[in-house]
């Protein structure tokens, strides 16, 4: 990695830290900057470049043609991750701009001859001290190095008050392949769902059901304390995860013997485990869509549910938005027992429910939709939700013992379960 | 919207407010004649802030070397904020002004020697290291030597580090460097340290496999305890030894396949991919799935770059990856390239088991994406998959029949027909040709009533002409009535209905009986049209058919026109495909300079040499490095007894005197060492 370079959506540049001979600013937004983001771009034969897009924000590193591209890659979504924790939010091009200098130390850190160097953000917060610490008339403080010995902690933290958070957050993936009414009865034109249900065969079993979990833990604890995670399931058969990752500092080896996450946690907020596995049903929420119904087979019908749950209060924000094809004109709605429908653009129905819905509840919604000269039927139908309270896996932390404590008291321990659903469809 | 929400707007408000009105105040960027009075004011806040400033506009891209002088100066500075944001300055800056970055030298060497803190012993040694001024090559190496022995795994970790920075400034170096190395690469205090010099010896010295036969077996248990940019650059390193020195069977292969099991569990990207190459390169597939390389790999994030590299290993390992097929299907979400690559892996791991499966998701596909790219890849997916499944191919090509028949998007339409042309045509000759014969007359009949899209018709010609032997009247039909409407046609279909008379009428002149009698004067109209066409590729095709197709000689006629067409691919080709996994060359798709390919097995080494990987008790630091580095004290005697001779305060004082020794010196260096990685270990310097 010779350099890093920041733009903004106009192309300008935001931010240019170089300390090998690099490429100018104006040969990589000629040249970079028209490529897709996660791209490696050949420049000149034995110069490449990497381009990252961030909301607005264009990351762009040229390296040489030796380099590895997906560590380069995991660099830029380190160096933002490190970025993010540094400033504590997401980053915006102002923030960027009235920043430069503290960023162009961080990179000083975190790059040595083109090679990652320290990437952990607690150690890189303990190095670099923000711009407002330094700035201030009343700092006449002497700046001292830090230091550590594990290359995620810095030595010496210490807390008036211990406490350590844990948040289960799942994010659920599923695709459901809809009921197909009246089967035999196919219109001449190839419409609505026509070619899926000739050979659909009828089943409501999602055909993906798939949990992305992460463990956040936001840590406050003085010293080095070795925390040991047990991640159990409340109920049903044993949690069996398809591939489990973990942050550097969790021992692998008490995972495989005894399935303890066992760590000593870098300070502050921090994933240390993300896991993917399937399961058999989405659980809170489930929805259908029905086509080609009513008495001219040429209404659709949407049905979402939500099921009774002891350990959730509410369902929030959830929302179905239903797809049709791009030569839609007019979507109608015929009946609809609750929510409300927004049918701004022609091709999607956004049918949403506020900020809270109860459990064990449902609504309805038909209607009808057409392009210029006939009757279409729904692509898909997308489903997105959160819920407190339970994870889909059911897994939960059934155990959290802290050891080499160098404080007295009991810490405060706080578990959270978090469910993020924005990618549910029903084809 | 809800109170809560709206009091969380009404704040973000007034931060971005504050925020602006104090960029108006504070955020004015400082002129360089005000940064310059700020760092000669003496007072450590205003320098601080004077540097600050300096940084942002360095960020911008200013060039700020006229600085250099008050910069610099602050070197020895009791801040430490200060002092990283001169070296910072240093690095950038000092072969701009070598003289005056040599006058550094002394203030950081003493932070070097003196200060208590590691961190800042470790960013002294990178700043002296970074001095890009050829002839402190030697007190770098003095430094380097120095911290080699250093109580903190920080400041050895720096010095790993510095090596690299030092045998890139001056390749003369090695023999000594390698040495300091490679009592680093021993350290057997701290397995982080070891990581570092592994990675500097794999990016630095890339020939110098020898240096592992002694730690391999100790590298390879405390893999797992290196920083994971370590892991990503050394293990391909140990890929590479391990393929040239050792056999699949070696006992030692397996200890890396078991040190970097714990790897596979990284969050890191990049070092789960090098690990997968690892159990790729070196082990079986029933390793490879032992393992469980394939969860791993499919459970990340899917990008562009992660794709490329996973499409190298499902398609030499489809069964592998069998189980986790429906991580491969599309999303709604997906850009056009994912969806691509997505499908070329779907399309490797189809088989019979699978197969329905995967049509019903590329029929739900075909109706779902709207862009022409992403259809035509679903089209040639489900023609790829139909060939390697005789057994479905009817129900493929009664889809595509219905498809090609019935829907409106003349996009689909083409891709359909050019999906039913791949399938035929894989049925070979001998095998029973029912399915392409109904398919002909199907299509034949769709081209009676139909206003198919040019290119749909444009092939469907093309495969009525290239079967007219098999189906010589249905051939004849369509020839005679596409003739009548020749004129109306856009220049490709023009194109192919004379090139159908040109097949049919080869056909006839080898097998006359079989053929239709008016097959000949079809001919000869076809070509009378085409003499006029106004198209110039047109004509020009029309007069060889003329040469060719005389009544005499037909036989290269034959030839040429009744060859067999190789079916359009959907795999990618081999060769962009040959390169070793996350290399560049692998996701541009062809040779960069400096690309390596993968070291082929050679089983060239001795077990003897691989040391045992026994637990040593952490000993003090200084013993186990001299212990180490026994066999290399010439170098570093001499290195020692070269620093001696010029002692820094003379150096400093006569650099100027020396300055034309020292341009001869350097370019004797250069000559001397053309081949940097090979050189003798005891030659002089």
């Amino acid at each position: 990695m010779e350099s890093i370079y920041v733009f903004d959506q106009t192309g300008r540049s935001l931010l240019n830290f170089s300390s090998l001979p690099a490429p100018s600013v104006d040969e990589v937004v000629s040249l970079v900057l028209k490529k897709p983001t996660g791209s490696l771009v050949e420049l000149t034969p034995s110069q490449l470049a990497f381009r990252h897009r961030y909301g607005t924000l264009d990351f762009v590193v040229p390296c040489s043609t030796l380099v590895q591209p997906m560590a380069v890659e995991a660099f830029v979504d380190q160096l933002i991750r490190c970025l993010e924790a540094y400033f504590d939010g997401k980053l915006t091009a102002q923030l960027i701009e009235s920043n430069a200098s503290t960023i162009m130390q961080l990179l000083y850190e975190m790059v040595d001859a083109g090679q990652p160097r320290i990437t952990e953000p607690d150690i890189l917060k303990g190095l670099v001290p923000t711009k407002s610490l330094l700035d201030s008339l009343w700092s006449s403080s002497r700046q001292t190095a830090p230091a550590w010995n594990l290359r995620w902690r810095r030595q010496g933290i210490t807390h008036t008050k211990n406490q350590i958070f844990i948040d289960l957050v799942e994010s659920l993936h599923v695709v459901v392949s809809s009921q197909t009414k009246n089967k035999r009865k196919q219109p001449k034109a190839m419409t609505g769902s026509a070619y899926y249900s000739t050979t659909a065969t009828i089943s409501s079993r999602p055909l993906v059901c798939r949990v992305r979990g992460q463990v956040k833990i936001n840590c406050l604890l003085t010293g080095d304390p070795r925390v040991s995670l047990q991640l159990g399931r409340a109920s049903g058969p044993n949690a069996l995860f398809t591939s489990i990752a973990f942050h550097s500092s969790v021992d692998s080896t008490q995972w495989e013997s005894r399935g303890n996450i066992s760590f000593t946690p870098p300070d502050g907020p921090s994933m240390i485990a993300e896991y993917s596995l399937d399961i058999s049903d989405p659980g809170l929420v489930n929805a259908e869509l029905l086509r080609n119904v009513g008495a001219d087979r040429n209404e659709f019908e949407v049905r979402v549910s939500t099921s009774m749950d002891t350990t959730v209060e509410h369902i929030q924000g959830l929302q179905v938005v239903v797809n049709f094809p791009q030569s839609t004109r007019n979507i109608k709605e015929l009946r609809l027992t609750t929510g409300d429908l927004a049918t701004s653009t022609p091709k999607k129905a956004c049918w949403s429910f506020g900020a809270k819905t109860p459990v064990g509840w449902n609504a309805t919604f038909r209607g009808q939709a057409s392009s210029e000269d006939e009757p279409v039927q729904p692509l898909y139908a997308t489903v997105s939700y959160r819920a407190i309270g339970r994870v889909p896996s059911k897994l939960a932390i059934s155990g959290l013992s802290i050891q080499n404590q160098l404080f007295q008291e009991r810490p405060y321990r706080g578990v959270r379960y978090q469910t993020l659903v924005d990618n549910f469809s029903i084809r | 919207m809800s109170m809560a929400a709206m009091f969380d707007t009404a704040r973000e408000f007034t931060l971005s407010a504050a925020d602006s009105a104090s960029r108006l105040v504070d955020m004015r960027p400082l002129q360089i004649s005000e940064i310059r009075a700020m760092l000669n004011s003496g007072t450590e806040r205003e320098v601080r802030v004077g540097l600050q400033s300096l940084f942002s506009l360095i960020a911008n891209g200013t060039d700020t070397r006229e600085l250099f002088a008050e910069v610099v100066k602050n070197v020895t500075s009791s801040d430490f904020t200060v002092r990283r944001m001169v070296y910072a300055y240093l690095e950038k800056y000092s072969d701009y002004e070598p003289e005056l970055a040599l006058m550094t030298i002394n203030g950081i060497q003493k932070t070097l020697a003196s200060n208590q803190s590691p961190v800042a012993r470790a960013m002294a040694l990178r700043a002296i290291a970074s001095i890009k001024v050829i002839s402190i090559s030697s007190i770098v190496g003095m430094a380097i030597s120095e911290a080699a022995n250093d109580l903190s795994p920080i400041v050895r970790i720096a010095c790993c580090q510095a090596i690299a920075r030092c045998y890139s400034l001056d390749s003369s170096m090695g023999p000594e460097l390698l040495g300091v190395l490679e009592g680093l690469l021993n350290d057997s205090n701290d397995p982080a340290v070891s990581g570092w010099a592994l990675a500097v010896l794999a990016t630095s010295f890339p020939n110098r496999l020898d240096y592992l036969h002694k730690p391999w077996r100790r590298l390879c248990s405390s893999l797992v305890s290196f920083d994971e940019w370590c892991q990503t650059v050394s293990l391909p390193f140990m890929v590479k030894y391990a393929r040239h020195f050792m056999s699949e069977q070696d006992p030692d292969v397996k200890r890396l396949l078991e040190g970097a099991k714990p790897l596979l569990h990284s969050m890191n990207s990049a070092v789960v991919v090098e690990t997968a190459a690892v159990y790729f390169y070196l082990a079986s597939t029933e390793d490879f799935d032992q393992y469980n390389v394939a969860p791993a790999l499919v459970c990340l994030k899917q990008t562009e770059l992660t794709l490329q590299n996973l499409e190298v290993l499902v398609t030499a390992r489809p069964h592998s990856f069998e189980r986790y097929l429906s991580y491969f299907y599309l999303s709604p979400l997906d850009n056009s390239d994912t969806r691509v690559l997505k499908l070329r892996m779907i399309s490797n791991i189809t088989n019979s088991s699978n197969f329905s499966a995967i049509f019903q998701e590329l029929q739900y596909y075909s109706h779902l994406l709207e862009d022409g790219r992403s259809l035509t890849a679903v089209m040639q997916c489900l023609a790829s998959c139909a060939t390697k499944t005789p057994a479905k191919v009817s129900s493929v090509i009664k889809w595509l029949l219905t498809a090609i028949a019935s829907d409106k998007r003349p996009v689909l339409v083409s891709q359909a027909l050019m999906a039913l042309r791949f399938v035929l045509q894989q049925e070979s000759q001998d095998q029973e040709t029912r399915h392409r014969a109904s398919a002909l007359h199907q299509l034949g009949k769709a081209l009676d009533n139909s206003d198919l899209p040019p290119d749909a018709l444009a092939t469907t010609l093309w495969l009525v002409g290239e079967y007219c032997r098999e189906q010589p009247a249905l051939a004849t039909e369509v020839l005679r009535k596409q003739l009548k409407q020749l004129a109306q046609q856009p220049a490709e279909v023009r194109l192919q209905i004379i090139q159908l008379g040109a097949k049919l009428y080869s056909q006839y002149l080898s097998e006359p009986s079989r053929f239709d009698a008016r097959v000949p004067k079809f001919f000869e109209h076809a070509i009378y049209l085409g003499r006029y066409d106004s198209n110039y590729d047109i004509k020009d095709k029309v007069r060889m058919f003329q040469v060719l197709l005389n009544d005499n000689e037909h036989e290269l006629a034959t030839l040429m026109i009744q060859a067999r067409k190789p079916p359009p691919m959907f795999v990618r080709p081999e060769e962009e495909f040959k390169f070793t996994l996350d290399s560049g060359s692998l996701s541009v798709g062809h040779n960069l300079t400096g690309y390596m390919s993968l070291e082929p097995w050679g089983n060239n080494g001795d077990p003897a040499d691989r040391e045992d990987d026994v637990v040593v008790e952490p000993t003090a630091q200084t013993t186990s490095i001299s212990k180490n580095t026994v066999h290399r004290e010439v170098p570093m005697s001499k290195l020692k007894e070269k620093v001696k001779a010029v002692s820094l305060a003379e150096f400093l004082e006569s650099s100027s005197a020396e300055e034309s020794d020292d341009e001869e010196s350097s370019e004797a260096d250069d000559s001397s060492d053309a081949a940097d990685d090979d050189f003798d270990e005891d030659s002089d310097v």
